[in-house]
């Protein structure tokens, strides 16, 4: 029997049970759709919660602590530590250990201000955070810039794209998505060209144990833009690690030696796939370590399980269905046994007969599949519709168009050939006792 | 007698029993039938309700297994040792079937269920629907090509049954009480019809309580509780009995040519035209 023979007897045996097909179809449809949409809701929410993390930034850099400190880089992002280490510092000499691991590319000292600056610049305030670096490091970590030199001397600082820039600050949605919201008096952004030599006022301010303020001024010399990389980094100043130690002993009360070690050293990896191995190489040396290529690792690992629970729900009504399309087969088997029995006497071998209802089975799986995708993706479009009126009339409209479903082609042609594979697999058993029905009981039967 | 000795039969059946076994009650349909098929002949099998002729017919169409015996080929193949494929095989290329409800498939066209036999034998879309047409027209419907069985008289649904069983152009063609549920008139077509298409080559064994199909059979089978109690001369025992040479391929076959397909065929060459 040619394919295309069985294809033809197949949709003839298909239209003639037709009422009996849609409505076991319609089970496949459910099915389908409600896999089709869960898995969705759960790239979706993947995809959105992905695009916050680009304000993470880099997926190659590791930040390194000194073990058993404390840190605070923002909640619910805890650094992994391997604990009880208060004996190992981060100094110069752990610096060179990670220098020589492999896949290393570059490693600087990051210091931290630890007091409050200001910078004045077109008659408005900012407050950058500062962070101290190596004078030559920046390039090497991968950062790039658009205007100027990123070699920091004295008294010179290289800034971030939006440290000058009149919105709200660190609040980042997505890749570039923070900058578009601008406040009640929009001033330009300046340009990166423009800034480059220019000396920018900054004040230093702290209090003495009476609670009186003592400011303290500083020229620093603007030598170079970074591009932006829509993270957090377009919101920092850098300087050199010595103005930092400089300020930091100025805003400290008590002396402090700063070779003692660093509170935070960076390494840059060469490989995204590296990190992990780079990053537990640092942790047996005993320093608690996080890197933005962890977070999102696991981030990625909660919600490919979300994926497999939800879509997991979807597949118990495709399982409801495929009782239906069983129990359909096997009523078409005793209706047309006596059929059966007739190809059989015409010459049907058992493989022929199996291969006729397996294909009807099957094209019911697939019936219901490609229209389960489809009402998954209609509806996908009115839930979208809905979410974003909603949206609309809660006023701010604040940018970004966020997509709840996101149903990729894979999943889309996954769902049809599982469809088609629950078709078949609920078709083997009436298929199979069709094939091996004996001819002569078959033919006897009414 | 019409059978010449030296002849290789169509078929040759060996002390064929078939029991069934109904709970603790043994029912034995077959208790030993022996008999040869010979070459473009009419065998009619008569006998009493109950006495094994249905039983007898489902095992020289391979669509049952004896419980002893064999049945085997011109071809020189035991069929009751074939597999399932073998048997299915068999039924394709060497046996046409015609039964007393027609056993049409009543959502296909009268066409449709002629070609249904050459969709299973693999034959092209083009040569499927010519043979069936060339069939059709045989039989004496080719107006009726297109009509379901629904909308066709008892006799021509067995027609059409008839013209099916021809399709594979096989070596015998079976009829199970093939005017059973016809009317008179309708069943003397329906003899007339196959009368017809044994003088033109067909091997044809039929299974009747019909008395007056005896007067259209070179030899007649006589059956009572499961045993052949004699072979009657029948009404054209002294006609010559016509078989058509075998060809290769159904497709090349004419109308009426009682040939098999394919391997089977070498060793089945060396009959034409018998003569008594
Ligand atoms: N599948 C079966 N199971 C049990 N008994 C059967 C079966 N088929 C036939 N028989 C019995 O075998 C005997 C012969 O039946 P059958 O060949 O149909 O007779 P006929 O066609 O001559 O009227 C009957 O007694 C019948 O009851
Ligand atoms: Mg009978």
């Amino acid at each position: 029997m040619s394919q295309r023979d069985l294809f033809g007897l197949m949709w003839a045996n298909l239209k003639r049970m037709r009422a009996r097909v849609t409505l076991t179809a319609l089970g496949v449809v459910i099915g389908t759709a409600a896999v089709v949409l869960l898995i969705s809701l759960a790239i979706g929410l993947q995809t959105s919660a992905e695009a916050q993390l680009g304000g993470f930034g880099d997926l190659t850099t590791i930040e390194v602590f000194a073990g058993g400190g404390m840190m605070s880089i923002g909640p619910g992002m805890a650094a992994s530590s391997s604990g009880g280490t208060d004996g190992v510092k981060l100094d110069r000499a752990a610096i060179e250990a990670f220098r020589k691991m492999a896949h290393v590319v570059a490693v600087s000292p990051k210091g931290n201000l630890s007091g409050q600056m200001q910078i004045e610049f077109n008659r408005e305030t900012y407050f950058p955070g500062a962070t101290g670096l190596e004078p030559d490091v920046a390039p090497k970590l991968g950062w790039r810039l658009a205007a100027g030199r990123a070699s920091i001397g004295r008294g010179q600082i290289v800034i971030g794209q939006k440290v000058l820039a009149n919105d709200f600050g660190p609040v980042s949605f997505g890749p570039g998505g923070g900058g578009s919201a601008y406040g009640p008096t929009p001033a330009p952004t300046p340009r990166p060209e423009d800034l480059v030599g220019k000396a920018l006022n900054a004040e230093l301010v702290k209090y003495d144990d009476e609670g009186t303020e003592i400011t303290r001024r500083e020229r620093l010399r603007v030598a170079g833009v970074f591009e932006s990389s829509g993270g957090q980094e377009d919101y920092s100043l850098y300087m050199g690690l010595d103005d930092v130690d400089t300020f930091n002993r100025w805003f400290s009360t008590e002396r402090r030696n700063a070779r003692d070690g660093y509170d935070n050293v960076v390494v840059k990896v060469d490989e995204r796939t590296e990190v992990r191995d780079v990053q537990k190489g640092i942790e047996d040396l005993g320093f608690s370590t996080f890197s933005a290529a962890q977070i999102l690792e696991s981030i990625n690992r909660t919600f490919i399980i979300m994926q497999v629970v939800l879509g997991g729900i979807g597949a118990i009504a495709l399982l409801v269905a495929a009782f239906g399309i069983a129990n359909t087969m096997t009523m078409a088997i005793y209706e047309r046994t006596r059929e059966i029995g007739v190809m059989k006497a015409i010459g049907a071998t058992n493989r022929d007969v199996l291969k006729v209802f397996l294909a009807e089975a099957g094209a019911i799986g697939a019936i219901g599949g490609v229209a389960g995708v489809t009402l998954a993706l209609i509806l996908a479009q009115v839930i979208e519709l809905f979410l974003r009126a909603m949206m609309a009339a809660n006023a701010q409209g604040s940018g970004e168009p966020l997509n709840l479903l996101i149903t990729p082609v894979w999943l889309a042609l996954f769902a049809i050939v599982f469809a088609i594979l629950v078709g078949l697999m609920s078709g083997i058993y009436p298929a199979l006792r069709a094939a091996n029905l004996r001819p002569v009981q078959a033919l006897r039967s009414d | 007698m019409a059978a010449s000795t030296d002849e290789t039969p169509v078929l040759a059946l060996t002390d064929i029993r078939r029991d069934f076994r109904m709970g603790r009650l043994l029912v034995r349909a077959l208790r030993g039938v022996t008999m040869d098929v010979l070459p473009g002949e009419f065998l009619v099998v008569m006998g009493p309700s109950g006495c094994g002729k249905s039983t007898l017919l489902t095992l020289i169409g391979g669509l049952d297994r004896p419980t002893a015996g064999s049945i085997v080929t011109s071809g020189d193949e035991d069929i009751t040792r074939g597999d399932e494929t073998a048997l299915a095989e068999y039924r394709r290329r060497w046996i046409g079937f015609i039964f007393q409800s027609y056993n049409l498939i009543p959502t296909m066209t009268a066409r449709q269920n002629v070609e249904f036999p050459l969709v299973f034998a693999g034959i092209g879309r083009a040569a499927r629907r010519a043979r069936a047409e060339a069939l059709l027209k045989r039989v004496g419907l080719g107006d009726r090509m297109t009509h379901r069985p629904i909308e066709l008289s008892g006799g021509q649904q067995q027609r059409v049954a008839i013209a099916r069983a021809l399709a594979n152009a096989p070596a015998i063609v079976l009829g199970d009480e093939p005017t059973g549920n016809l009317d008179t008139r309708s069943g003397q077509e329906i003899m007339d019809l196959l009368l017809e298409l044994n003088r033109a080559g067909t091997t044809l064994i039929v299974v009747t309580h019909d008395a007056r199909l005896c007067t259209y059979a070179h030899r007649v089978v006589r059956m009572e509780d499961g045993v052949v109690l004699g072979v009657d001369a029948g009404g054209r025992a002294d006609e010559p009995r016509r078989s058509v040479p075998i060809e290769g391929d159904t497709r090349d076959v004419g109308v009426t040519a009682a040939a098999v397909r394919g391997h089977s065929i070498r060793r089945r060459r060396s009959f034409t035209t018998a003569e008594a």
